[in-house]
């Protein structure tokens, strides 16, 4: 269409006429604005052009704005959905003690532990040497230091315990038990034999002497293992129970009648180091 | 260069004055719920609710999606009223809060970041279209989903301010405080929304349609305050 100019000066230009649709069709201009945008348009096909191409597009986005079909029910899922975040603020309220649980588990361990340092019944359990069902049970002595223990009669044999089961013998007693020492109450006579290894004295202690005697053809009696590792301030005893000495094999310590004198007090000598637990053997 | 023309007209002072009824009364509820009245919340809610899904659903283009981010925007004002300065109109802080939420959306969709104008199916067929008779034209022209797609195609800004005018109906200052800026820089950016709309809807429809729906008497007539 032909650009139609302005009559007179004090007509709009297509320019100014353009820059004021807007506000024109959002009826911001005054009156007088108005009258001289309508005549300006009556004589301007372009701007009319203009005009009516902004009005349409401007009715065309208010008719799709208010066909807008808003879903039913917003309030109620709303409602549903703010029900649901109490229960989250409440989750996350219990959540907040669970982080004590860790001291929790803490202090339960150590009230284990003392527990059992003053139950000695409670003693830890070591899977026996061949295949860990003959426990070896841990007992702690009361005692002064490991010199008073050692013994005033000729020690017999030398018992050699492998480091390896030793340190799991060593960490399996609980800390809480520490620092321990022999207990006085063993008689130097009742020490059977004395082994060093790696600053670890080790002192094989009959504490069933009698059973033996009475029953020298099968022999079962409980043998008490002293620990005492002197670099580590650690001193505990082990009781080794129901050795059978039927099976030779399985045997971790056998003691005779004559566990007092010069004969080999363990026989044979094992080596248990394919069972993994521990392993003993006889040296001279 | 046009004089500034007095843009005080007559009928501005009953809206004005409605409009701070309205807001006082917003104030109000928004007290009664802060006092542990949640009846008041509801009441809140339903009165905002068309508006706060207008303008996600102009924004994010996706009525699921529009859904989920009205009750989001509904939650965090739920959970953030404390916070709202009554001294503002509670309906611009809510209307600020779901445009941007609707934008924060839109702006993490690649598929609406990246949306080709030209791969539109309904720019296609309005070409084809133009070489048919009017009333198909006309019919076409108010497809709603048209315009919506012709929407999407606007950039972030231009298709904020423009739901915010068209969809919700606010008014230039309301536009310019929920964009934060001022009523000078809203009506520039509503201008240039327009005219990036009505450019892309030109080139879809042409102004064939647009001249057969609204002839010269009507147009003048509706210009009339």
């Amino acid at each position: 269409m032909p650009h139609t100019p302005p009559d007179n000066s004090s007509d709009l230009t297509c320019s100014q006429t353009a820059a004021l649709i807007p506000d024109y069709l959002d009826q911001r201009v005054g009156i007088d604005m108005q009258d001289k945008i309508r005549l300006h348009l009556k004589k301007c096909d372009r701007c009319r052009s203009e005009l009516v191409s902004c009005m349409h597009s401007e009715q065309a986005l208010r008719a799709a704005g208010q066909k807008i079909v808003v879903p039913e029910g917003l309030l109620t899922q709303f409602t549903a959905l703010l029900d649901s975040q109490p229960r989250r603020a409440e989750r996350r309220q219990w959540r907040q003690p669970m982080l004590l649980a860790p001291f929790a588990a803490v202090a339960f361990l150590l009230w284990v532990g003392l527990h059992r340092a003053q139950n000695p019944a409670h003693a830890p359990v070591i899977p026996n040497a061949d295949n860990g069902t003959r426990p070896v049970t841990l007992q702690v002595a009361e005692s002064a230091g490991p010199r008073e223990i050692m013994p005033s009669t000729p020690v017999t044999k030398m018992l050699s315990i492998k480091s390896q089961p030793l340190h799991r013998m060593h960490s399996a007693i609980p800390s809480a038990l520490l620092p321990v020492s022999v207990a006085k109450n063993i008689p130097a006579d009742k020490i059977s034999s004395i082994s060093t290894m790696d600053r670890i004295d080790i002192y094989a202690y009959k504490s069933n002497s009698r059973a033996i005697r009475e029953n020298s053809t099968d022999s079962t009696p409980d043998v008490d293992l002293v620990v005492h590792d002197e670099e580590r301030g650690f001193t505990a005893s082990s009781r080794i129970a129901r050795v059978d000495s039927s099976d030779t094999e399985s045997e971790v310590l056998r003691f005779s009648e004559e566990d007092n004198s010069n004969e080999s007090l363990l026989r044979p000598p094992l080596d248990f180091d394919s069972s993994g637990t521990h392993a003993a053997k006889e040296v001279e | 260069m046009v004089s500034q023309e007095t843009y005080a007209l007559r009928w501005e002072t009953p809206m004005k004055r409605e409009l701070s009824e309205i807001a006082d009364e917003d104030i109000r509820l928004v007290r009664r719920f802060l006092n542990g009245d949640s009846t008041a919340f509801d009441t809140l809610f339903l009165k905002y609710q068309d508006y706060v899904y207008r303008i996600v659903f102009g924004i994010v283009g996706n009525p699921d999606e529009a859904r989920d981010i009205t009750q989001d925007v509904f939650l965090q004002v739920h959970s953030s009223l404390s916070g709202f300065r009554q001294n503002s109109r509670f309906s611009t802080w809510l209307y600020r809060i779901a445009s941007n939420r609707a934008i924060d959306s839109a702006r993490s969709s690649r598929r609406r970041r990246f949306f080709n104008f030209d791969d539109l199916p309904g720019t296609r067929l309005a070409a084809a279209d133009r070489e048919k008779e009017p009333p198909q034209i006309a019919e076409r022209n108010y497809s709603n989903s048209l315009v919506h797609e012709i929407l999407l195609a606007c950039p972030l800004p231009h298709r904020q301010a423009l739901v915010l005018r068209y969809f919700s109906d606010l008014t230039l200052e309301e536009i310019a405080e929920v964009m934060k800026c001022s009523i000078t820089a809203a009506k520039v950016r509503l201008h240039r929304a327009r005219s990036v709309f009505k450019l892309k809807y030109t080139a879809a429809y042409g102004n064939a349609a647009a001249e057969m729906l609204l002839p010269e008497e009507e147009t003048n007539a509706a210009h009339t305050p």
